[in-house]
């Protein structure tokens, strides 16, 4: 039993620290999706996202390849992180849970 | 995909990397991943609790060709560089934590050391340059990997747990030696365990028998 709780323990305390560390790389990534709108036979990007809990869609002009896929990139992180931090929540409290730390 | 199958999914793309990078030939597998692999040398499976840090040792100096990244590597695969307070990396991930060691070489001398050529900088251990004699290459789940012979890792381990803080590490260390050293008496290199622990330094050999006494495993010596 001393074995696994000490290797439990130590699963605990690298958690933490991961979820602490993919919580802030998550809001360090850019926020929103963006969205192409045609207007008049043109087509423009704007962002769609949410502020102070309300939908906006926010107007970025003709934006270049560049940046485009940097908000792509980000998005397509962001459902990772998310995912992984999940899975980092779900191992806390199963650990917590066997150590029994959490009621 | 259940958690198990995620970490060694993880585990493999990583090895995928380092064996695509040219690199894990030139490095040694440690650690508990150990016991995982040597089921392919043993053809047996070796009971052992594994905490998600695959730990490689590097041989200093460092000659390793190519050159490589490796966090920029891993960093595609959510990997994230984390720095120990004497300024070493662990790399992680919430599945598996990748960590690489150098064998201090003296008393005094424990700071980070840089290994350019991967990269990153690492943690100097001591004891660690046992595993890198008579280190064994075998192809397992079609990787090309060093390992320390089993024999070495299992005289490490219970070197290193009379050196433990932690009273449940010492016990996991002890154990999974002495599961090992159980598994190689029941092969053709039982004959090798005893010509080796006769050629380490007196205190390492003290620090062994201590650690099978307090297991009441010290026939195992003396039944080689």
């Amino acid at each position: 039993m001393g074995i696994i709780q000490g290797v439990l323990k130590e699963e605990l305390e690298n958690s933490l620290r991961m979820l602490k560390r993919y919580r802030q790389e998550y809001k360090a990534l850019p926020k929103g999706s963006l969205v192409r709108k045609k207007v008049k036979n043109k087509e423009y990007d704007y962002l769609a996202c949410r502020e102070n809990g309300k939908f906006a869609l926010k107007y970025m002009g003709q934006l270049s390849d560049k940046e485009k896929s940097e908000y792509i990139e980000a998005k397509k992180k962001r459902l990772e992180y998310r995912k992984l931090i999940a899975d980092l929540r779900d191992q806390v409290k199963f650990i917590k849970r066997a150590l029994h730390e959490r009621k | 995909m259940s958690e198990n199958d995620k970490q060694y999914d993880l585990c493999f793309k990583v090895l995928q990397r380092l064996e695509d990078a040219g690199v894990l030939k030139q490095i040694v597998l440690i650690g508990s991943w150990c016991a995982y692999f040597y089921k392919d040398y043993f053809e047996e499976e070796l009971p052992s609790p594994r905490t998600r840090d695959i730990d490689f040792l590097v041989a200093t100096p460092p000659r390793i060709r190519p050159s490589v990244d490796i966090p920029a590597m891993l960093s595609d695969l959510n990997f994230f560089v984390h720095f120990h307070s004497n300024g070493a990396m662990r790399i992680e991930h919430p599945e598996l934590i990748v960590d690489f060691l150098v064998a201090e070489k003296g008393k005094g001398d424990s700071g980070p050391y840089k290994v350019k050529e991967l990269g990153i900088t690492v943690q100097q251990l001591r004891f660690v340059s046992l595993l890198l004699d008579n280190a064994i290459s075998f192809v397992s789940h079609g990787f090309h990997l060093t390992l320390p012979h089993p024999i070495n890792f299992a005289l490490q381990k219970l070197i290193i747990s009379g050196r433990r803080t932690k009273f449940e590490k010492a016990d996991k260390d002890r154990k999974q030696a002495i599961d090992v050293l159980k598994m190689v008496m029941g092969t053709n290199e039982k004959g090798k365990i005893r010509p080796l622990f006769d050629k380490l330094p007196m205190g390492w050999r003290a620090a062994i028998i201590k650690a099978l006494k307090s297991e009441n495993q010290s026939e195992i010596l003396a039944g080689c």
